[in-house]
């Protein structure tokens, strides 16, 4: 009873939703709920891809176009300032109308200048949130967000340009929001083994992160032309450079000086390819540091980052649930100096033989000792054990197989080309089949795969060694094959598929792929922790 | 290394359970005539366009006939490897998932537990609709299965217990 003598009301009680999300905590002081635009300045960037749209080779043609009607310099600024102003209105209108807001666990987003679009997608749903900061970023400061949300219509979803607090208040909604279904879909008996200490929201730690030397190990370490990758874009203008050179007898015989190269041609073409060779490796150590600049892993409370970049610097953060296959890689070069390249590839993959890296929430890491292997790959695998050993090989049948298919295409080349000017040098690709038989029997002997209680490997091997792991438990389907080769010899391909990504052993006994094959049933469907 | 974390005692497998062969359920009889009428439309436009040109282009009508040959064989073969083929196919419903097997020269069998099963869904195209056939497609976020030829009301039963038992085994996650 109180003093006034009326009866204590109980609290209004409030029917829970049928989904609790959490709130979006205002992080830096800003609170997502509310629409945000994006920086002013992205009116630039709107420009600059509205521009980009066009294309760089209409605008060249467009501009050639007006020249040649050789206008005024007046009419000329007229022009330009004309053309130039309906871009800024059209993209100051486009940003005007463009905002987002973080509400009830879902990404909401509004656009369109004349017919308005409503976009929702789930945070649960979005399988990595990258920030990336490009070099007309850094020099006003803001950075590019990309949402990668697999299975929704939207896969791949990209803010401009905005403050990076904003669009870290993203990142750790988008994770938050991930690390309470997985948590919501996690009964309480599983325990993480090997995990270690659970990480607490805003503890983060730092896995590895990668020093200037460290860098060059990798740079050197790859293979020796890759830096003249760097030129790729000089040879796509080659055409039209060469075309500005004046066409006045400059390269005819009798204008080019008669060189006498004589016995000197057998120092001078080593030395050419010396010279080349340092200079891709100067090439590739610059581009190694562009790219992997202070790359940096860190385990946050959700799932994995990795931040890198000198000029453009890119961050990609990715669940730990969404990962899909550990792929661990050694070439001959890395293996000299001991140091592996791990792939914690994420569900946006398309190649079910080989695991396609580079798709949406893959987490790429090169120049790893063997405990940074291990820690990733135990991150990668969800505190599993793995397949510690690979102790299964493929049958030797394969390396009869694939040289006989080998000697029937060569034979039907050679009789197919017997008749055309080549003649009897067709021939020539018979010598092929010896070739291919040695590659296959060494890529045959080399093969290993294994399978424990809780996840299957595969492994490949010549030059370079590839090693893939994946969670049994995460299997989408999995199929066994048999060709009439393999049904005649008992042996069957057994093939794993997980979300976008798998492992294919073929050649293996029939018993075995079926044993596989039931026990890893058996873990998908009893283990109901997520998969992806 | 450290070797203190690790085992690796061998596992008892013989509880786990296996996928019988012997188990799977044969197709409606009218997969084998839809699929024969199907190749023959294929058939009979590949020669009717090879006649077409044949007569109405400036083409040596060897040319067609050889062309259009070379086709009709490649569909009679395909239509005996059907013919062969039908026996082996056949689905396998078990409590928790779902088994198709197809497959003449190279043979397959598919699983997708209910647990992986985003949706499924019915097809039926003219021919198949004319013999009370259709496809069920089950769509997860790895390969997808259809499996072709069964009754209409097979595939209708078959795609209502696939959503219910993944909606079930999703409840229990």
């Amino acid at each position: 009873m109180t003093e006034s003598g009326e009866q204590p009301q109980p609290p209004a009680v409030t029917p829970p939703p049928l989904h609790p999300s959490p709130p979006v905590a205002p992080l830096s002081g800003i609170d997502l709920s509310v629409p945000q635009r994006q920086s002013p300045l992205a009116v630039l960037f709107l420009v600059l891809r509205f521009v980009r749209s066009i294309g760089i080779v209409q605008i060249v043609v467009g501009a050639g176009f007006v020249l040649s009607r050789s206008p005024s310099l007046v009419a000329l600024a007229i022009g330009i300032m004309f053309v130039a102003s309906i871009l800024l209105v059209i993209s100051g209108l486009g940003w005007w109308r463009y905002t987002f807001a973080v509400t009830d666990g879902e990404l909401r987003v509004e656009q369109g200048v004349i017919s308005k679009q409503r976009l929702a997608i789930p945070l649960d749903r979005v399988q990595s949130v990258s920030i990336e900061q490009k070099l007309l970023h850094r020099i006003v400061d803001l950075v590019q967000v990309s949402a990668d949300s697999a299975g929704t219509a939207l896969s791949e979803f990209t803010i401009d340009a905005v403050k990076r607090p904003v669009a870290e208040a993203l990142q750790v909604a988008a994770a938050d929001r991930r690390a309470h279904a997985a948590t919501t879909n996690e009964p309480e008996h599983i325990v993480h083994e090997g995990r270690g200490q659970p990480v607490e929201a805003g503890a983060d730690r730092v896995v590895l992160r990668r020093t200037p030397r460290e860098l060059v190990k990798i740079a050197l370490t790859q293979f020796p032309l890759s830096g003249l990758a760097v030129l790729a874009p000089l040879f796509a203008f080659s055409g039209q450079l060469l075309d500005r050179i004046p066409d006045e007898g400059f390269l005819d015989d009798d204008v080019l000086p008669a060189i006498d190269i004589g016995d000197s041609l057998i120092w001078i073409i080593p030395l050419a390819v010396l010279a080349i060779m340092v200079f891709s490796m100067i090439l590739n150590i610059i581009r190694v540091f562009l790219v992997h600049w202070d790359l940096t892993v860190t385990e946050t409370a959700s799932g994995l980052r990795k931040n890198a970049g000198l000029l453009s610097k890119s961050s990609t953060a990715a669940s730990l649930p969404r990962l899909q296959l550990v792929r661990v890689s050694q070439t001959a070069l890395t293996r000299l100096v001991g140091i592996r390249s791990v792939s914690l590839i994420g569900i946006r993959s398309t190649s079910v033989e080989q695991g396609a890296v580079g798709g949406g929430g893959t987490i790429a890491v090169p120049g790893c000792s063997d405990d940074q292997v291990g820690e990733l790959r135990r991150l990668g695998l969800d505190g599993a054990r793995g397949v510690p050993v690979l102790d299964r090989a493929v049958s030797p049948l394969e390396v009869f197989r694939q040289t006989r298919n080998s000697a029937v295409v060569a034979l039907l080349l050679a009789a197919g080309l017997w008749w055309s000017p080549i003649g009897m040098w067709s021939l020539g690709f018979l010598l092929l089949v010896p070739w291919r038989w040695l590659v296959v029997r060494r890529q045959t002997r080399l093969r290993r795969w294994g399978v424990s209680v809780d996840a299957i490997a595969n492994q490949t091997e010549f030059f370079t060694q590839v090693k893939d792991e994946a969670l049994l438990r995460k299997l989408n389907s999995v199929t066994i094959r048999q060709s009439r080769f393999e049904r005649k010899r008992g042996l069957a391909t057994l093939s794993i598929h997980l979300a976008g990504a798998g492992i294919t052993i073929g050649m293996i006994p029939i018993d075995e792929a079926r044993a596989v094959r039931d026990g890893a049933l058996f873990v998908a469907e009893t283990d109901r922790r997520a998969f992806m | 290394m450290s070797t203190a974390s690790f085992s690796n005692e061998p596992i008892d497998v013989s509880g786990i359970p296996q996928l019988s062969n012997d188990a799977f359920t044969s197709m409606h009889p009218n997969l084998l005539r839809v699929a024969l009428i199907g190749r023959g439309i294929f058939a009979s436009i590949v020669i009717a366009a090879a006649v077409g040109v044949s007569i109405l282009a400036d083409v040596n009508q060897w040319i067609a006939i050889a062309i259009a040959g070379g086709i009709l064989c490649l569909v009679v073969v395909s239509a005996v490897v059907k013919i062969f083929e039908i026996n082996n196919i056949g689905y396998q419903v078990r409590e928790h998932d779902l088994s198709y097997r197809n497959g003449l020269i190279v043979k397959r069998v598919q699983t997708v537990p209910f647990v992986r099963v985003q949706h499924a869904q019915m097809r039926q195209g003219p021919v198949e609709r004319l013999f009370g056939i259709s496809t069920l497609g089950i769509n997860s976020a790895g390969p997808d299965l259809a499996i072709s030829g069964l009754g209409v009301d097979e595939a209708g039963r078959l795609r209502a217990l696939v959503i219910e038992r993944a909606g079930d085994l999703i409840e229990e996650q």
